[in-house]
């Protein structure tokens, strides 16, 4: 059997807006927006440099409801790169690609095998002894086992199974194309190249079945480096390793909070946590969440100069690192005054407010604020049942803490 | 909760101190002037309730690890608790045994309730800045009861602010009125702008379709085009090559014509031309040359014909060139001798003269006498030493005039007097000077003395009270001035003293008139029962009734009846007249008081009045020894410090006198000493004061130190010239011995030199220099006659030689002179040597020419065969050889011609061959073809055009697509739209959260008043009253112009008042009564804390902290009120006002 290298890549995800970045810097934004694109260059340069024998795209090279055919150009562009240095691209279609007007419109290079939809194909690849197997979405969701229909393994031959699949079921990702790992080894091929899942992930060994995660983190769900894998065939052993393309990272620091810390023990807090967080970044900016947990004295100050405090936390980032960009200070604190949390009858503010549930008419006028803002709020996101993200009472109980805190701050 | 102890074992400042409460005290009032810890105790108790905090500041006395607070606490129902706290996060609650047992971290709920540090620091936590804060924050806020109120029950301050805030801040992210300097309309615009950015920016799939479309059908289009314009291309270049080849073929045709005539040759070898050519030009040019050749010979032969040579003269030229030669010295000698002839009799003639000179009459003579160089040399020394003698004895001779003259006027000058040494006398004076010296202080010390004196007088004129006798003042002993200080404040405490005893008497005197006056008028009320008058019948009632009941009678019931009547009649009018009965007997009572006060008073103030006698007659005791009437203490204070000033002025003259009389003494001293001395230097005496005398002596002995000083210079100046004189005189003796033995010398030498014996210097000068020149005359002489005989010899033989020549070859030059003759001679050998030359050279020529003749005449017989070979090849005869030549020649240029021409077509034909050609111009119309291109042409032009129009589009196509592969994508707007979404999001939430905040307070405040407002405030209207010592009636709230609930107070009178018709300090005192009501009705229902209350009353005035201290006793009922304060009078009034009732606990300064 002869011997050759080849990059398995999946849910591109090109043109994918970033999910709640409001990052004011010009310049950072601007970088996690090219993020996917480079993402996907930088993965093309290293098939270039290494020589690849093959490239292989299990699903998701575009968003789903994403128009902009500009897009389409640029990934028509980088595969046109594959071509000039003579590397083939399997090309199959995933959920997103089903539903996307720019795998209609724009038209690949010669290089470019796509597997078809509406039955398993298989593309060979004479001089390697190497044949890919593979069906690709016709419609966005495909909720039959499309593993059990794959042909026979060529036989003396390497083969590769290409497939856009849930497995059983990853959580969050939704249940496409559900099979079993028993399913695809049932197939007796040698690799299974799959897409969907955005986590890295090595399903199984024998034989090797593969999620490589999707290139680009585009949100704080996403987490760690990403990229694509290399896999190198030398007479029949397989050995595979990761190619890390992401050019901007996403992470959470959760922080549990003393009662007697101080804000700026918290400050504190935060900078000692980041200094592990700076050698995971590889020297990549670093969109960071910050969970602080647990109960705290300063509770009350915190929440009544949450802007203040965020930038505070923002300077600690930096702190920690120039590129360490704070995506949400998530404050889940406790109220903790030292003695009792009990209410002191009528004669403190929070004692006042400590009342048996919130009155009718405030619930009233809290529903018709939150309609009436809900009203302006742009692109449709004041739709739905709870258009600012959370119920009456929480806002109700945040107004209070808000109150009691400003008010202990004026005295 | 209350109080019973407080234990302040380490904190701050403070070790082991303990503040018991009273248990049955109705208001604790902790005292303690300033530094005595106040603050400590204050802050310890929020310490001991709820623990010290992280960072405490009173851990700089004890290690914050041992800081500790106790206390004992009981609670409402009874229950106590004895505990301490310490500092710590967990575990600080101890038992308050030394053990130190851990207690429950909760055990202190029981006591504090629902209690939380930061409430009850605000709500039982009173001082006198926040009283302040509060009361003005009420008198301006106006109305808001519901806020008003928990205000000030809580002690939070600005909550209708804080609603403001709130609002102020929600209004600043949204409003319905858009405005674009609220954040939400601000992301609202950064999202439509980032849409619209999305939508410029997407690339649509039509447009993009659009675009490849346009692409193919270009393409197509120029496919084609580029199809027609190849063929038009072709039509126009056949048409082009057919105009341009037609002429080119019938040129060739021609040439080929011209060719068919010149065939015959064509037989001939190549290069026969070039060889027959060749042949032609060499026979022709041979023949010239050999015409030429032949007339040179002749011409060179005639010419040596005409040369001839005189041989002899040639033989004889080189003796003739020798003479020649010579010539020029034999001109030059017949030119000179006659001037050296001259010179010779020249130099004869000064050898005779100075032969006569030296005294010879012929020459002869001279150089017979002339003598040897030795001799001539020893003359000349003699002379040069004699001169040397004379010019030393000369000089000689003129130093001892001089010195002789010197000498003489030094005699002249000896002294008149005899000279002084004024050493001694120097010596003298100068062991003098410093006492002399001293007695320049005598005038000074002297006015210094008079002026002391007059300021003393002055001074003690001055002194008030007078001094009867100064000089007794200055010997006896004075008080000194902290003496005299001392008892003018005792006399000064003594009389204030007087005086206050004397105005507390007159106060005292006022009030028992006001007393009397107030009991005359409560007695001119009718007749006053006094308790006493009740006792009285009373008792005497009891003892009838017990007479009646041992000894029943009718009597005895009568007057028992009668006396138990009295008594309840005297009950009745007591009872009915109370309040009278009351104020009188209380009166009556402070008349008893201020009776006994007046009494004391009166003693008081007869001892402070003798006591003020006593502080003055003590203090003139002080002058008892002293001559002056003592004054009033501050005249006398003023008067002791003249004294010290008199003192110093007195001392300061005594010294000057004392000094003034030491120095007159020494002068007299010093008097006889001086006059020894203006003795001895003859200065003038008369009646100088002694340091006139001694400056005198001064002068003089300068004087006399000059006059010793000229004398000794003149004595060495004169010993000095003697000396000098007498050994120039002998000198001059040795001068004239050696004078003497050179004249015999010289005596001899001069005869030597042909000179007599008495011959003088000059004389042997002068014969000395015609001597010297006389050997170089003779040398001259003979020379110049040497050569006038050398050149008579020279010019002979030569005119010899030349006539000797002459003679030989040129008779005719015989009688002319010899130069001539000799340069006629080298004239002719120069002519002859030229002939010479020319018939040589010609000679030459003409050998040379006869070899080159005989060449041309065989060469000339060569080529005659080498033409007819050639005639034989041509087969004509050799004459007709050039015409054979010159057909040849043209043959050439036609073949020539004729290939160029074909070369031509060749280049043209575009590879067609020259048949196919011609077959294609069979019918060709020249003019046909022309009108063709021109169609073909502008057909080409239009095509061309249409291309470049086409390709432009392609690139134009090319361009958009690229800008589009390469452009920006929608992801950064869209990155940017869903950035404005969320931060919208963000803001309506903090929006929503702001509005509910706020209504939030709103609400809470309202149910507040509705639900605890109306007791609350009944309450704190009667509290307000008390406070107001029931100026004012009770709180109301009514509804102002806008129909909104507003606090107000009434009056007594029943007048409304608004809170800000109230003056600040009422406004104080409503704030108090409202925190006073608020925490009675918190505590009816909770866990009473103690009010602790810091110096409340500092701003207030007696009859408000009177008022103040019993309403706070008043309290006691509810909560155990604690008071601090530094002021001693809160104390007094405390105890004046509430009796037992308060309990005063001390804290002691640290």
């Amino acid at each position: 059997m002869s011997s050759f290298r080849f990059i398995h890549a999946a849910d591109l995800h090109l043109g994918s807006p970033f999910q709640g970045l409001a990052l004011k810097d010009a310049d950072l934004a601007e970088l996690f927006v090219e993020a996917s694109r480079k993402a996907f260059s930088a993965l093309v340069d290293e098939a270039v440099e290494r020589k690849v024998d093959f490239f292989i795209v299990a699903g998701d090279v575009y968003d789903g409801d994403w128009k902009d055919n500009k897009i389409g150009l640029f990934f028509n562009r980088e595969v046109a790169r594959l071509d000039r240095a003579g590397i083939p691209v399997f090309l199959l279609k995933g959920n997103h690609d089903a539903e996307s007007v720019i795998t209609r419109t724009i038209t690949l290079p010669k290089n470019v095998s796509e597997f078809p939809t509406s039955k398993p194909g298989t593309f060979r690849l004479e001089n390697l002894k190497v044949a890919l197997h593979g069906q690709g979405f016709a419609e966005r969701s495909a909720n039959e086992n499309l593993a059990l229909n794959y042909p026979r393994p060529e036989a003396g031959w390497f083969n590769i199974g290409v497939l856009h699949t849930s497995l059983t079921g990853r959580e969050p990702h939704a249940p496409y194309a559900p099979c079993s790992v028993e399913d695809l080894r049932s197939r007796g091929y040698d690799y299974w190249a799959l897409g969907h899942v955005h986590d890295f992930e090595i399903v199984a060994q024998d034989p090797l079945v593969v999620f490589p995660g999707n290139l680009q983190g585009r949100s704080i769900r996403e987490t760690g480096a990403k990229g694509a894998v290399l896999v190198t065939v030398e007479d029949g052993r397989i050995a595979y390793e990761r190619l890390i393309t992401d050019s901007a990272r996403f992470a959470e620091l959760s922080i549990a909070v003393e009662s007697d810390d101080t804000p700026a023990a918290l400050l504190r807090h935060v900078e000692d946590a980041l200094e592990p967080l700076v050698d995971v970044m590889e020297g990549r900016p670093l969109a960071l969440r910050v969970r602080m947990t647990g109960k705290s004295r300063v509770r009350n100050q915190l929440l009544s100069k949450a802007e203040d405090f965020r930038d505070e936390v923002q300077a600690a980032c930096h702190r920690g690192h120039a590129d360490i960009w704070l995506e949400k200070l998530d404050l889940r604190l406790e109220p903790d005054d030292g003695v009792s949390h009990r209410s002191s009858g009528t004669l403190g503010l929070d004692g006042l407010l400590d009342m048996e549930g919130f009155p009718p008419e405030l619930l009233e006028e809290a529903a018709a604020r939150i309609a009436e803002i809900a009203a302006r709020l742009p692109g449709g996101s004041g739709a739905g049942e709870l258009p600012l993200g959370d119920d009456i009472d929480v806002l109700l109980v945040e107004a209070r803490d808000l109150l009691v805190s400003r008010a202990a701050e004026a005295g | 909760m209350r109080f019973d102890r407080l234990d302040i074992l380490r904190y701050g400042a403070l070790t082991d101190r303990q503040l018991v409460f009273r248990p049955d005290a109705k208001l604790h009032i902790v005292y303690g002037p300033n530094e005595a810890g106040k603050s400590s105790a204050l802050s310890a108790i929020s310490d001991l309730l709820f623990g010290f905090p992280e960072r405490s500041a009173y851990g700089f006395l004890h290690d914050v690890g041992v800081l500790r607070i106790g206390a004992q606490l009981t609670a409402r129902d009874g229950q106590e608790l004895s505990f301490r706290r310490r500092k710590g996060r967990k575990n600080t609650l101890l038992g308050h045994s030394d053990a130190e047992e851990n207690l429950a971290d909760d055990a202190l709920a029981p006591y504090l309730g629902n209690l939380s540090r930061d409430v009850f620091e605000r709500a039982f936590g009173l001082n006198s800045d926040s009283l302040r804060a509060g009361g003005e924050t009420m008198l301006k806020s106006g109305g808001e009861i519901g806020s008003l109120l928990f205000s000030a029950a809580s002690g939070l301050t600005g909550l209708s602010s804080l609603r403001k805030s709130l609002d102020a801040d929600a209004d600043a992210i949204y409003s319905q009125r858009r405005s674009k300097d609220r954040s939400f309309y601000q992301a609202l615009d950064s999202h439509d702008a980032a849409r619209k950015a999305e939508r410029d920016n997407e690339l649509k799939a039509g447009d993009w379709k659009a675009l490849l479309k346009e692409e193919a059908e270009l393409g197509a289009e120029i496919h084609t085009l580029q199809q027609g314009r190849e063929e038009t291309k072709r039509a126009l270049d056949r048409l082009r090559r057919q105009i341009a080849l037609e002429p080119l073929l019938r040129e060739l045709d021609r040439e080929r014509a011209l060719l068919v005539h010149h065939e015959a040759l064509a037989g001939l070898p190549d290069g026969f031309d070039v060889k027959l050519a060749a042949t032609l030009q060499a026979g022709r040019e041979n023949a010239a040359a050999l015409v030429a050749s032949e007339n040179e010979l002749t011409r060179i032969r005639e010419e040596i014909e005409t040369i001839k040579v005189d041989d002899a003269l040639l033989l004889a030229a080189p003796d003739i060139l020798a003479a020649y030669g010579r010539s020029g010295v034999y001109l030059k000698a017949r030119e000179d001798i006659a001037r050296v002839r001259a010179e010779v009799d020249d130099f004869d003639q000064k050898l005779l003269q100075a032969s006569r000179r030296l005294g010879f009459r012929e020459f002869s003579d001279l150089e017979r006498m002339q003598p040897a160089d030795a001799d001539l040399v020893r003359l000349r020394q003699l002379v040069e030493e004699g001169g040397e003698l004379d010019r030393e004895m000369r000089q000689l001779r003129k130093r001892i005039d001089e010195e002789a003259n010197e000498l003489r006027k030094l005699e002249a000058d000896v002294p008149l007097s005899r000279i002084v040494d004024p050493k001694p006398l120097s010596d003298q004076l100068a062991a003098l000077r410093p006492e002399i010296e001293e007695l320049a202080n005598l005038e000074t010390l002297k006015i210094r003395a008079a002026r002391a004196r007059s300021d003393l007088d002055a001074a003690s004129a001055r002194l008030d009270p007078p001094v009867r006798d100064f000089g007794l003042l200055l010997s006896v002993s004075l008080p000194d001035m902290e003496t005299l200080v001392h008892h003018r404040r005792l006399i000064e405490a003594a009389r204030q003293e007087n005086a206050q005893a004397v105005q507390k008497l007159a106060a005292l005197k006022d009030d028992a008139e006001e007393l009397q006056a107030q009991l005359s008028f409560l007695e001119g009320e009718g007749r006053i029962v006094s308790r006493d008058t009740i006792e009285l019948a009373r008792h005497e009632r009891d003892g009838l009734i017990e007479a009646l009941a041992s000894t029943p009678s009718n009597g005895a019931l009568q007057a028992a009846r009668s006396s138990v009547q009295e008594a309840d009649r005297l009950a009745d009018m007591a009872l009915a007249d109370a309040e009278r009965v009351s104020r009188h007997a209380q009166l009556t009572l402070q008349q008893r008081k201020i009776a006994d006060a007046i009494v004391a008073a009166e003693r008081a103030a007869r001892e402070a009045a003798i006591a003020a006698s006593d502080a003055v007659t003590e203090f003139e005791d002080l002058f008892h020894a002293v001559p002056v009437t003592p004054g009033a203490p501050e005249r006398m204070i003023e008067w002791r410090r003249m004294v010290d000033g008199l003192m110093a002025l007195s001392s300061t003259l005594n010294a000057a006198e004392d000094e003034y009389e030491i120095l007159r003494s020494r002068e007299e001293v010093l008097r006889p000493a001086l006059a020894a001395l203006a003795d001895a230097t003859g200065a003038s005496t008369g009646i100088l004061p002694p340091r006139s005398l001694a400056r005198e002596i001064s002068t003089r002995l300068e004087e006399i130190t000059r006059q010793w000083s000229e004398g000794r210079t003149i004595e060495r100046m004169r010993d000095t010239a003697g000396q000098t004189l007498k050994r120039l005189e002998a000198d001059e003796a040795d001068l004239r011995g050696k004078a003497d033995l050179w004249r015999s010398g010289f005596a001899a030498a001069a005869a030597s030199a042909g000179l007599a014996e008495d011959a003088t210097i000059d004389m042997a000068n002068a014969a000395l220099d015609i001597w010297r020149t006389l050997p170089d005359l003779l040398s001259e002489r003979q020379n110049r006659d040497r050569r006038v005989r050398g050149m008579a010899r020279d010019m002979e033989a030569f005119e010899g030689e030349v006539a000797t020549l002459s003679r030989s070859l040129a008779p005719d030059l015989g009688s002319i002179p010899a130069d001539v003759a000799a340069g006629m001679l080298n004239d002719r050998v120069t002519q002859a040597r030229a002939a010479d030359n020319q018939r040589k050279a010609l000679a030459t020529a003409l050998e040379r020419n006869e070899l080159a003749h005989a060449r041309h005449v065989t060469e000339a017989v060569g080529l005659d065969a080498q033409r007819q070979k050639l005639a034989n090849a041509a087969a004509v005869p050799p004459d007709q050889l050039a015409a054979v030549l010159a057909d040849l020649v043209e043959r050439k240029r036609l073949l020539a011609s004729e290939e160029l021409c074909r070369n031509r077509f060749i280049e043209q034909a575009d590879g067609l061959d020259e048949e196919a050609v011609r077959a294609a111009l069979v019918d060709f119309d020249r003019i046909s073809a022309g009108v063709e291109i021109e169609r073909l042409e502008a057909e080409d032009s239009r095509q061309v055009n249409r291309l470049a129009d086409l390709r432009a589009g392609e690139a134009d196509n090319l361009r958009r697509r690229q800008e589009l592969e390469k452009g920006t994508g929608a992801e950064r707007a869209v990155f940017e739209k869903l950035a404005a979404e969320h931060e919208a999001k963000e803001l309506a939430r903090r929006w929503v959260v702001l509005k509910l905040a706020g209504s939030l307070l709103s609400h809470s405040m309202e149910t507040y008043r509705q639900q605890q407002a109306d007791p609350v405030m009944t309450r704190a209207g009667e509290v307000f009253s008390d406070l107001t010592g029931g100026r004012f009636a009770r709180l109301i709230q009514v509804y102002d112009d806008n129909d909104e609930l507003q606090l107000a107070v009434e009056r007594k009178t029943g007048e409304q008042v608004p809170l800000s018709g109230l003056s600040e300090g009422t406004g104080d005192q409503l704030y108090l009564a409202l925190r006073l009501a608020f925490l009675q009705d918190y505590c009816a229902r909770n866990e009473p804390a103690p009010l602790v209350l810091d110096d409340i009353f500092q701003t207030f005035d007696d009859e408000r902290t009177a008022a103040g201290l019993r309403t706070l006793a008043e309290s006691s009922g509810a909560f155990q009120p604690i008071l601090f304060t530094h002021q001693m009078s809160l104390m007094d009034t405390a105890q004046r006002e509430l009796g037992d009732d308060v309990d005063l606990v001390r804290l002691d300064r640290v």
